[in-house]
């Protein structure tokens, strides 16, 4: 692990935000809320890696969608939205396709969020566009009611 | 001889409770009023919802609240996000865009100035100029560790605000005048990166007193003692006051940064009371902003009382 960013000054999982959602009266996959590791917000694009994990078993990309501002996100789509704004107080919702959603109880959410820091340059590096880090990653138990 | 500086406050001194959601824009705004601070600095990025493009709504919302608590807007400030794009750097073009942009909405929200970073270049920042008087907004670059008067592209800024007719300018921040580590720094250290205390003690000891670094090679550091005494010796030095002579002049306010106050009087790794000395002699008579940045490295510091220690150091 090189140098890298990473200011938690709240969970970054939020609490109590599992459940599991619904298309057109079916349980179509399972949600949670999550906040940036940060001190101020950042555009979409900046997001180099998103990936979950729950209870250990890796989710497919293509089951992952990320939402914010009223919009929903394909994994491969956020590297294109460079207007997009994640302001720092408002958490996003990550949805995973899963028809019938998750059993109630205790559930392990890991997230894999990295972003480049897009003002920070990596010191000493003479490559253009090489940034800085920041880890906004995380790992919790999760009650899903 | 008179103090002349004034009292501000940049509103990222209360990141932590903010973001936390214990304060409220509004909570920040009333505790800066309270604390003394009659001018504010806000991170646009930060704080404002729809950033970069302020909503109608907020901007009505803002303009209310600073006049209900009788703050000036002092500075709405920017980042050059160069990264933003996953293909390539901004263009110099985007650059002058954004910066446009948010000099715009500062002019809307009451701002008189807007801070950039020095990522700007000396290109960029000097097609600014004329859009300066257009609009009526001053702009800034940040001058923070590890740059200071002396690197190359700095003298190609200060000459350029040196013909700009006092419409282009510097921030100042006092980390650059750092000289030891502060407190928190040797905390994080012991307590985040394994470092044992007595060494850490040791190397800012043996900093002090202006011995070598390669004299510590004999106390048989570990990785993270070496990597902190690298850090330690890299990072600080004698504070070149005289630095300010040249600032002064193309100063629009100051970046009052520090981590950590025992009391008012301590100068935590910044000299406080010989750089604000020496703005007295140099009769300045612009603002200070109170920059906390504690929260980088704890989360369990009173911050209430650490903008209150700073208001006493800025003010008695």
């Amino acid at each position: 692990m090189g140098l890298q960013m990473r200011i938690v000054l709240r969970d970054i999982l939020r609490k109590k935000s599992l459940k599991n959602y619904y298309l057109r009266g079916q349980v179509e996959g399972f949600q949670f809320e999550v906040f940036l590791a940060n001190y101020r917000g950042h555009f979409l694009s900046t997001m180099e890696q998103l990936a979950v994990s729950i209870d250990d078993q890796p989710v497919p990309k293509k089951d992952i969608l990320f939402c914010l501002n009223g919009k929903e996100f394909i994994v491969d789509d956020l590297k294109n939205q460079s207007n997009e704004f994640w302001n720092i107080a408002v958490p996003a919702t990550i949805k995973v396709r899963k028809p019938g959603g998750l059993e109630k109880g205790t559930h392990k959410v890991g997230l894999t969020l990295v972003l480049r820091n897009p003002y920070l340059p990596k010191p000493g590096s003479s490559e253009p566009h090489s940034y800085i880090p920041i880890n906004s990653s995380d790992e919790q138990f999760l009650e899903l009611g | 001889m008179d103090k002349m500086y004034q009292p501000a406050i940049t509103l990222y001194s209360f990141s932590s409770d903010y973001i936390t959601g214990k304060l409220s824009l509004e909570d920040c705004l009333k505790e800066a009023r309270d604390m003394g601070f009659t001018a504010i600095e806000l991170v646009a990025s930060q704080m404002i919802p729809e950033y970069p493009y302020p909503s109608d709504e907020w901007i009505a919302y803002f303009k209310a609240l600073v006049a209900k608590y009788d703050l000036e807007p002092l500075c709405y400030s920017a980042y050059i996000d160069m990264g933003i794009r996953s293909d390539r750097d901004l263009t110099d073009e985007e650059i002058f865009h954004s910066t446009l942009n948010d000099m715009l909405y500062a002019r809307r929200l009451g701002f008189k100035f807007v801070r950039t970073q020095h990522a700007i270049s000396p290109k960029v920042f000097q097609s600014m100029l004329p859009y300066c008087r257009q609009i009526g907004v001053k702009l800034a670059i940040e001058m923070h560790a590890p740059h200071n008067p002396e690197v190359p592209v700095w003298q190609e800024y200060l000459a350029i605000m040196d013909a700009s007719d006092g419409q282009l300018g510097v921030v100042p921040d006092f980390g650059i005048f750092a000289e030891k580590p502060h407190e928190l720094l040797l905390i994080q250290a012991v307590e985040d990166f394994g470092c044992r205390r007595e060494i850490v003690d040791l190397v800012v000891d043996h900093f002090s007193q202006g011995l070598p670094q390669e004299e510590l090679a004999r106390h048989q550091l570990s990785e993270a003692e070496q990597k902190f005494a690298e850090e330690v010796y890299k990072n600080h030095g004698p504070a070149r006051l005289d630095w300010l002579d040249r600032l002064v002049p193309h100063s629009f306010y100051m970046h009052g940064k520090y981590w950590y106050l025992k009391d008012e009087h301590d100068d935590s790794g910044v000299p406080y009371q010989r750089i604000l000395h020496r703005l007295t002699e140099l009769g300045y008579s612009g603002y200070i902003a109170c920059e906390y940045e504690g929260h980088h490295f704890r989360d369990d510091i009173d911050v209430k009382d650490q903008l209150q220690k700073f208001a006493r150091l800025l003010t008695s």
